[in-house]
């Protein structure tokens, strides 16, 4: 049926204003929006909060419970660990390593996904079957196996293993890149600009590149929970950070034995993960319903 | 003195696929030919299937006919970048033929940076003249598309084309998808533009009655051959060809009502003549057709002003 | 139609659309009527809200669309009053549609047999055989050519001329007293529109249906309509026997249509008549009559009140949405 339309069209919002606009009015996304940004003060202003140094250890005060328990101890909000670290330090700085970690690996695999997957879409041809044949290729291995892979090879250290980690989630935004971007060739308004005389990364980055954002921005905020995951993982096997790093993944691989005991070791740093994932994939939720020009708000 | 723009005998094939592996070429333009003076606007009238899309797209280079030749000013084409400021478009879509997160002195700004080699205030001016021409107030230039409505956009690609002082305006399907009052409107701007400006529009649409108003010379596509060619006057009151005639006749006119002749509506039929088969392509629809219309192509039968691909003319 | 059953009737059918805390009226008090045998045409440009009266009349209206009043009758009952699955037993069956696009219409991963085999399992009770015959039966009775081997098809290998057909075969199938055409031939050539207005004519005459045809073409639906009502900004601005448009149009905004129609080019100025301005901005309020900022015609009246629609008995079926109508032949009105 023909789309009726209406109000939207004449909207005096520039797309960026409108994007904002349905946002705003998301609520779980807003929240999630709220506690990331919560999060990621956190992290910035570590040196600022921490009660104390994340590496310090405290010989008498091992295996301290969290604040409402009967047997904690004053100074130490979250407890302490088996060699006696105040857990909250320890996230808050644990908190720069994943999130900045997380950042670096989405940006490290948007910018290198789209050059590739742009390239594939406008060449065509060999190029572009060669480019989805390695990618395919890459995607056919289970991320983890991949990455730990490549970290096997380059040598256990938290630079090689956000790289690995950058590898693996390289795959889908070439792939996503060159459908959008042979989606778009084929609308009148590129083949307007080839006829004003833009071709190549001109063409790319003028003309399509604004047009191809809403799923990058979508699979980039996405891939930020996907990063962190892989990094946590990668942690917790002892291929990505090493002791003491407080990464988040490798608290929650030293703490293995401790569950029964002092279960707070093991479930902070694990409720860190979750809560930072969860926000991300509800941002990318609504990110994605505001940047669908169908969807709209009441 | 050469014809402006003279094309000659361009034939242009497809691939397409016909079931699990097969290909086969399919011709969407066959030997057409013709000339563009200037200040002249040459309406190009075909329905779906009769290539003239594709005509367009062979004009301003954006494809290579497969066969013949177009010459601009006596001179084949071969300089993307001339073809580009000489020779501009339009397209049917206002919606779709604008960047939708572009504002609009960026995207009027664009052939500017590619060919101009002006400052930025040059720009800026040819810009605000551009779109005063075509009726617009420069000052919604930083706007986007989405805030326009589709006539004034149809207005806005137009003072894209015209950014570059070109010769040759192809406008493809330009009025189609219009309301009837806008249609009128775009239809005197680009009268308005030739007399000011003096460019020659290569004007192609599927609605004959246009033609009328806008054209000065018009040829009838069918299937990728020309049926019919002259001047708009003559075509229109006295059609030599038989798809040419069907075509008026077929345009609801105010006041009269259907001829409701049951048999007349089965007999033509949706099938087009494959371009393998032998014989003039309009055949299996013509009322007039007969042994040697199957057998052989018709050539092109001229009178002082016109000419029409028939045996029947 | 004189002496004909009437088989809808609309009266002051109102919808507004509600967008970012804003009500955006569509269509205002719009009514008519339909008997059976007749075809009446409904004129108007994009935003005029013809279509969004076929939603209204059909009950397709959802959020964030509301219905703010209005009665639809079909039958002598209130459409609008019954619910959902009462509603579903009229659709298809009594009144049925077809739409602009043919083939985005159908579905693409069944043949057309199947297609048309659906609407008469869901609305009959003819059995495996019955239906077959039945189908090959529609096909026939829409003219396609190699009926046999079109039922095989899908509908990305017909034409669009030929899926048009399709779609009228599906939505006659349970031999419906109305049928709605929403801008059945804006997409299909215009030697294939010929043939489908054609058919349609047709099979109204032959089964004595009611159609609504809706189009924003003023010639196409002077052919094939008894009589037509042109809307402007979601309101009927005139109501006339087609005949009678052509002759003498009452409303300025009719008059302008009428003249900035290609076919009605005099050479004489070397240019169109057109029409100064555009339509209203969707949720824009005007205080006055909506066609005055655009009309030649208007008075002082003409921005401070609203005008509403007058029939003009004498003149029957007439009516008019202006407080200055043009002078008809005869004198004053």
């Amino acid at each position: 049926m023909k789309e009726i339309i209406l109000f939207d069209d004449l909207s005096n919002l520039t797309p960026h204003q409108e994007v904002w606009y349905k946002l705003r009015a998301n609520r779980s996304a807003m929240t999630a929006l709220a506690v990331l940004l919560f999060l990621i003060a956190g992290a910035v202003l570590a040196p600022l909060i921490a009660p104390h140094d994340p590496y310090e250890q405290y010989t008498d005060t091992l295996l301290v419970p969290p604040y409402l328990s009967a047997e904690s101890r004053p100074g130490f909000l979250l407890g302490t660990d088996d060699l006696g670290r105040d857990m909250f330090s320890r996230l808050l700085y644990g908190a720069r390593y994943s999130l900045f970690l997380g950042f670096a690996i989405v940006v490290f695999s948007l910018v290198s996904g789209v050059m590739i997957g742009a390239v594939a879409g406008m060449k065509r041809g060999l190029t572009e079957t060669v480019i989805l044949r390695l990618m395919d290729i890459m995607l056919a291995v289970p991320a983890i196996l991949l990455a730990i892979v490549i970290v096997a090879i380059l040598g256990p250290s938290l630079v090689n293993a956000a790289l690995a980690v950058s590898i693996v989630l390289l795959p889908q935004f070439v792939r996503i890149t060159r459908a959008a971007v042979i989606s778009e060739m084929s609308r009148e308004y590129v083949l307007a600009s080839q006829l004003d005389g833009s071709k190549g990364g001109r063409l790319f980055f003028h003309t399509i590149l604004p047009n191809i954002s809403s799923p990058l921005i979508v699979l980039a905020t996405l891939s930020f929970s996907s990063a962190i995951l892989d990094i946590a993982a990668l942690g917790f096997l002892g291929l990505g950070a090493q002791p003491p790093t407080p990464e988040w993944g490798s608290l929650l691989s030293s703490s293995r034995e401790l569950i029964e005991v002092a279960p707070w070791t093991v479930t902070l740093p694990g409720l860190a993960i979750l809560v930072t994932v969860l926000a991300s994939n509800l941002l990318g939720d609504g990110l994605r319903d505001a940047l669908d020009p169908k969807v709209e708000v009441r | 003195m050469p014809a402006l723009l003279s094309v000659s005998k361009i034939s242009k094939s497809y691939r397409e696929s016909t079931g699990f592996l097969g290909t086969r070429e399919k011709e969407v333009l066959s030997e057409v030919s013709f000339e563009l003076e200037s200040a002249q606007i040459f309406a190009v009238v075909g329905e779906s299937g009769s290539g003239k899309s594709t005509l367009a797209r062979q004009v301003v280079m954006l494809e290579q006919p497969d066969s013949g030749e177009i010459f601009l000013h006596g001179k084949p084409l071969q300089s993307e970048a001339a073809v580009h400021q000489q020779i501009r478009m339009i397209f049917q879509n206002p919606v779709a033929s604008l960047n939708p997160h572009k504002r609009i002195y960026q995207q009027l700004e664009e052939p500017l940076i590619n060919y101009a080699g002006l400052s930025q205030s040059e720009r800026a001016n040819r810009i605000r003249q551009s779109l005063e021409h075509v009726g617009l107030d420069a000052d919604q230039a930083s706007r986007f598309p989405h805030m326009f409505s589709g006539g004034q956009r149809q207005r806005i690609t137009i003072a894209r084309a015209l950014i570059l002082n070109p010769e040759i305006i192809v406008a493809d399907e330009a009025v189609s998808a219009l309301d009837v009052s806008v249609q009128a409107q775009i239809l005197n701007l680009i009268l308005d533009l030739k007399d000011e400006m003096g460019m020659s529009w290569l004007f192609i649409t599927h609605d004959i009655s246009v033609v009328n108003v806008i054209a000065d010379r018009v040829m009838v596509l069918y299937a990728g051959k020309v049926m019919e060619i002259g001047r708009v006057k003559d075509v229109l009151e006295n059609p030599l060809h038989p798809y040419t005639r069907k075509l008026l006749e077929c345009v609801p006119k105010m006041g009269a009502s259907l001829n409701m002749d049951f048999n007349e509506e089965l007999s033509y039929p949706d099938v087009v003549v494959p371009s393998t088969e032998s014989g003039c392509v309009y055949r299996n629809r013509c009322p007039l057709a007969d042994q040697i219309c199957r057998e052989s192509e018709p050539p092109m039968i001229s009178s002082a002003n016109q000419s029409a691909a028939c045996f029947k003319a | 139609m004189n002496g004909e059953p009437v088989l809808l009737e609309v009266e002051d059918l109102s919808v507004d659309f509600e967008l970012r805390g804003v009500s955006i009226n569509a269509i205002q008090s719009v009514s008519l009527k339909v008997s059976a045998g007749e075809t009446v045409g409904i004129v108007g440009e994009s935003g005029s809200g013809k279509s969004v009266t076929s939603l209204a009349i059909m009950g397709l209206i959802k959020e964030p669309g509301f219905l703010r009043s209005g009665v639809v009758r079909i039958f002598g009952e209130d459409m609008l009053k019954l619910s959902r699955r009462q509603r579903r037993k009229y659709l298809g069956r009594d009144i049925s549609m077809i739409f602009q696009e043919p083939t985005e219409s159908l579905n693409p991963v069944f043949s057309i047999a199947q297609q048309i085999d659906e609407v008469l399992k869901s609305h009959g009770s003819m059995n495996h055989e019955q239906r077959t015959d039945r189908v090959l039966e529609l096909m026939k009775i829409v003219g396609m050519p190699e009926p046999e081997k079109t039922l095989r098809s899908w509908p990305h290998q017909l034409s669009g001329g030929m899926n048009q057909r399709v779609m009228i075969a599906m939505a006659i199938a349970c031999n419906p007293s109305l049928l709605i055409a929403d801008e059945p031939t804006t997409a299909l050539d215009v030697t294939v529109q010929e043939q489908i207005l054609k058919l349609l004519r047709r099979l109204q005459q032959e089964n004595n249906m009611g159609l609504i045809f809706i189009t924003h073409d003023l010639s196409v639906v002077s052919t094939i309509a008894d009589k037509i009502i042109v809307m402007y900004a979601g309101q009927v601005v005139e109501l006339c026997a087609t005949d009678d448009l052509f002759q003498q149009a009452l409303h300025p905004y009719t008059e302008a249509l009428l003249k900035s129609l290609p076919e009605n080019y005099s050479s004489a100025n070397k240019r169109m008549d057109s029409i100064k301005g555009s339509q209203p901005a969707a949720g824009e309020i005007l205080p006055g009559c909506r066609f005055q900022p655009r009309c030649n015609y208007a008075r002082e009246l003409c921005s401070q009140q609203k005008p509403v629609l007058n029939a003009i008995e004498e003149f029957s079926p007439r009516a008019v949405r202006c407080f200055y109508p043009l002078v008809y032949d005869s004198g004053t009105v």
